[in-house]
Formats: structure tokens, sequence, C-alpha cells
């Protein structure tokens, strides 16, 4: 399924357009082409913006002739989770609920990839309203792993993570909240980033659970990934917990408030990281973890060892508490912030009823997929008198303890390393009737949302000829580290141009 | 902590979700195991820890309490638009 456009980097398709090797147009063409014939079976996209693409990559081209330096990433394609307000484009956050649902404004973001002449081609799959592990949550169809159609691309982001691993094109924009950028990334054999919270605005995003939520970019390589976090991070003063650049930057000082990003993340891609200091957590090698997975882990460390690298086994014994904190946490969060899905102001209504209550019940009850009022109904549940203290509260202190313990380790070590998913991507269909089965493929990467701090998913290696995923959490403010880390890797081991093949 | 059938009623009632009798069945059995998991927090040893509620230690950001105008349109995604505003069934009596 090679040709002269997939699986190329988004930086080397930006350099040939600059160059005039090849136009944003031509580019634009040959990726929808390659959706309409790969995304028949990939199923990652659930709307295209064919028309708004080819005028972005006109303009583009219309700069390039006139002499004029474009932007690093402009005339590059991209793909936007259906989480994320695009104007004129529909939003549907996977769910039969917002089916109709017409964005009103470009969330922050996508006001930022337009700024950068990035060409958005379309609105990827996604688990309804980001909650699930696999896609399959999504009201509309499930997306399937480019490696094996039989299994999940993961999930929530799984239709931004496959088709970048099926080589639609080089960029995605995914959202984590629990690990649905890390965990697809993983699942897809390519690179996902969350960063640290606060960074990315979340303004235009749907909220599923706000004090969790980041969007993130997917890629194949650490280097797009450093670009493309250049485009979108930056404080906003529409996201009241969207960090103060100078804040980001470990200043105290604050500086002029602007809309571009405040640090350059290519600029430590090259740094040697000889003597760099990796945690092990013991707790993320044990018998919850698959084997093979196990294996790609060890071999990873061993390629650290000869860069000069040391890695000791440690024990942070809040990874197993995680999984519990964190599905009190963002179930409660996500029962308040869907109690606006009211069929009042937008989305599904029925429209027979003769009460208000019997029309919110029934445009919730009907709008909304199995797993959406699982979870309205839990995180109400453990926020309802008499349960609060029992379950809320204590997920809180939790999250405090898991914040603590990071902090302890980033003390000593400068990244902590774990597979990001225990097991290589499941079968569709393995994990959809038991809940609790599906929320533990999120038990390498939810600590990373409830701590607040950055992570990494890059390739490395393949067990059974599925993608195993590393992880690398950094303490807040890390990702340049991160992506360093992951870039020097990438130049001396070739699992990141591994493609799929049919 | 376990939960009856009578708990996932009145939950239901709260999050105003209409849903069949087989999905409450469904619903019981799911919360039952999902929050016997949940027991696991207890564990731990929280008694003087502080709870966590965002990530961030630095202060929200604030803007200047100074009107800003959109022009979004709410009429576009409204169900039901009436006299420009959204209609809803009867509140008061019929």
């Amino acid at each position: 399924m090679s040709n002269d456009t997939t699986f190329k980097t988004a930086i080397e398709s930006h350099k040939a357009i600059q160059n005039g090797d090849i136009t944003a147009v031509s580019l634009a063409e040959e990726t929808f082409k390659t959706i309409d014939s790969s995304d028949k079976s990939i199923k990652g996209f659930l709307s295209l913006m064919k028309e708004q693409a080819l005028e972005t990559a006109q303009e583009v081209d219309d700069k390039v002739k006139n002499g004029e330096t474009l932007p690093t990433l402009a005339g590059v394609p991209i793909a936007v989770k259906d989480n994320m307000n695009v104007l004129g484009t529909k939003t549907t956050c996977g769910s039969n609920y917002l089916k109709n649902f017409e964005s009103p404004y470009d969330a922050t973001v996508i006001t930022k990839l337009k700024q950068n002449k990035l060409v958005m081609v379309g609105k990827t799959n996604m688990d309804e309203f980001a909650m699930g592990s696999s896609t399959e949550n999504s009201a509309f169809f499930s997306t399937k792993n480019p490696w094996d159609l039989t299994r999940a691309p993961g999930g929530s982001s799984g239709g931004s993570a496959a088709v970048v691993g099926a080589g639609q094109l080089p960029l995605s924009l995914g959202s984590d909240t629990g690990g649905s950028i890390r965990q697809p990334a993983s699942f897809c054999g390519i690179c996902g980033l969350k960063p640290t919270y606060g960074r990315v605005s979340r303004y235009g995003l749907v909220a599923f659970a706000s004090s969790l939520d980041q969007i993130g970019p997917f890629t194949r390589t650490a280097e797009d990934a450093a670009h493309l976090m250049n485009v979108i991070s930056g404080h906003d003063p529409m996201d009241a917990t969207s960090l103060q650049d100078h804040v980001a930057l470990g200043s105290t000082k604050q500086k002029n408030l602007s809309s571009q990003a405040v640090e350059d993340f290519t600029s430590n891609l090259n740094n040697d990281i000889n003597g760099l200091k990796i945690g092990v957590p013991k707790e993320l090698l044990g018998d919850a973890i698959d084997s093979g997975v196990k294996e790609k882990i060890q071999d990873m460390l061993s390629w650290f060892e000869k860069q000069g690298a040391t890695w000791e086994e440690i024990s942070i014994d809040s990874f197993n508490y995680a999984i519990p904190a964190y599905y009190i946490l963002a179930p409660a969060e996500a029962s308040s912030n869907l109690a606006r899905y009211d069929g009042v102001r937008y989305g599904h209504r029925e429209g027979n009823e003769s009460s208000l209550r019997d029309m919110y019940k029934n445009a919730r009850g009907n709008g909304f997929g199995a797993e959406v009022k699982r979870r309205i109904v839990l995180g109400t549940y453990v926020l309802s008198s008499g349960y609060y203290d029992a379950y809320y509260i204590k997920a809180q202190k939790v999250r405090t303890v898991i914040k603590q313990e990071f902090e302890q380790t980033f003390a000593k070590y400068d990244i902590v390393l774990t597979p990001t998913s225990p097991t290589p991507p499941f079968k569709l269909g393995e994990n959809v009737d038991d809940p609790l089965a599906m929320y533990l493929s999120d038990i390498a990467t939810a600590s990373a949302n409830l701590a607040g701090c950055p992570a990494l998913s890059i390739p490395c290696g393949f067990s059974d000829g599925l993608p195993v995923g590393a992880q690398f959490i950094g303490p807040n403010f890390s990702e340049s580290k991160l992506l360093n880390i992951a870039h020097i890797y990438q130049q001396s081991t070739g699992f990141h141009k591994e493609t799929p093949v049919r | 902590m376990s939960i009856e059938q009578k708990d996932v009623e009145k939950v239901l009632k709260l999050s105003e979700l209409n849903v069949s009798d087989e999905e409450k069945k469904e619903l019981h059995g799911q919360m039952s195991r999902i929050l016997g998991y949940m027991e696991k927090i207890n564990e731990l040893d929280l008694k003087d820890i502080e709870p966590t509620s965002y990530s961030n230690t630095v202060p929200t950001f604030l803007r200047k309490d100074e009107e800003t105008r959109t022009s979004i349109s709410l009429q576009n995604n409204a169900p039901h638009w009436e006299n420009n505003a959204f209609g809803v069934p009867s509140i008061l009596g019929g």
C-alpha cells in the first residue's frame, strides 16, 4: 500500500511543499485518495472536510509560489478527534445524542492549526464522549486496528490513532483523560503524547472529566510530535485551567501572554541521554502484564544501558490504586459535565413528551449509549449523599498520594518507564461485556492524568506481529525531555518505521 | 458496601435517565462488581491526607471581568426554537 506520500513524516512532507517538490493540493488529494481506499477497512473517519482542506492547501501553495516562508507544519494533512469543535463541521463526540450537532465555533487548538496552515482533512471516530478503551463504544461503528483488522485500535481516540497507524496521514489530534491517547498509540504502533495538564487549551473540547482531560498529538516520530506541540500548546485566556506561559517555563515572573507556544519543543531533541536515570515500577512488570509486552520493555531497557543510561526497579505502590481512584473521579466529573445534555438547547430530543422531566429522561436515556449511562450512574452514585466521603473524597485523597509518590520518584529519577498497555491490542468484542476488564486496560496510564504530569507512548517492538508501546512519564513540563529520549531511541531503532502490510 | 437495586433506581432518578428494566438489572450487576473493585482504595491509610481536585498547584487564570461578545448562533442546534427562545414542554400545570 506504500506510495510516495504514505508513511512520510510530517516534517518531510512540509519540506517537500516548502521546496516546491510537491504541492499541498496534490498532497491533500493524494491523502483523500489513500483514505478512500484504506478507510473502507480501517473505518477511522466519521466525516471528511474535503472542500475546506483543498482551500487551505491552495492557500499554502499560493504562499509558496510567492516565495513566502511558511509555518513549520504548513500544508501537512491532519485528522482531528470528533470531540473538538471545528466551525462548519459536525462534532458528534461519537454519540447519537450529538449526531447532528454543528460546531458553533473553533476550539483553540483548531484556531492554532488554522493559523499554522495545517490541512485538516476530517474528524475521527472515538468512544462515545471519550469513554472507553477500544472505540467500540462509538454510536456509529467500530474502528479497526491497522495491524490486524480483527483487533481494537484502542481508545478512546482510536480513530485518530488508526488513521496515522495505517499511513493515511502523518498527524492527528486526540484527547487523553485516563490513557485515551497513549493506549491507542501503543495499539496502533505510533507515538502519542499526553501533555502536562494545562499546557494545551481545552476550550472547544467536549468536556468529559475536566480536571483530567488534555489534548495531545499522534505522530509516527517524536520529532513530528515536538513540532505539533509547538503549534498547539500555550496559554489560552478562554480556558481557566490553561497554564500561564511563565508558569510553564518555571519562572515566577509574568511574561507577556501570547497565543503562541512559549517553548520550542524541538530544541532538546538531540540532547545526549548518557547518564539518564530511569525508574521502572515493579507494579507494572507483574503477572497482570503480558509476557510479550514485558519482553519488549526489557529489550528497550537493554538499549538504554548501551546509551549510558541507568535504570532501577522501583516501587510506586499507588499504581495499584490508580484505576479505582480514576474510575471514581472521572465518572463523578462526567456525571456533572454531562448534566448539560438535557435536550433543551442542542442534541437529541424525542419531542412528544408532555412534561419537562420526561423530556430530559428520554433525551438522555435514548441519546446516550450503555457505557455513558453506566458512568453517569456510577458518578452520580459516588457523589450522592452517604457515599461522597466513602468514594469521592477518598479517591481525591488517593490522587494526592499518587502525586506525592511521583514527586518523590522524580527527585531521584528523570523518568518513569512502563509498558503503555498491559497487553498488545485485544480482539474486537473481547472486553465489551466486561466493563471492569476494559477499565483495567488503563492501569499504566491513568496515574499520569491524576498527577497531571506528561506521558509519552512510543512503539518499542512487536509481540506476535502486534505493536507494543513503552510509556515515559516525566515531571510537569518535561515534554521536551520525553521527546528528546524518544527521538534518540528512534534514531537508532526502526520500530516507528514499521508499517502494517496487507 | 453493597449496592442494592433500589440504590440503582434512586441514582437513575437523580441522573434523569430513562432505561429499560433489563438495563436496570444489568446496571445493578455491573455496579456491584465495579464498586467492589473500588473498595481497594480502603487498603490505603488516608487519614491525614488532603484531597486533590486539580493537579495544578498554580491558581487558575481568570480573565478581566469585561464583556465579550460572540456571534454564536443558538438557533442552529436547537431542537425546538420559537419566538427567539428554546421551546420546552409546559412547566406549569398544563
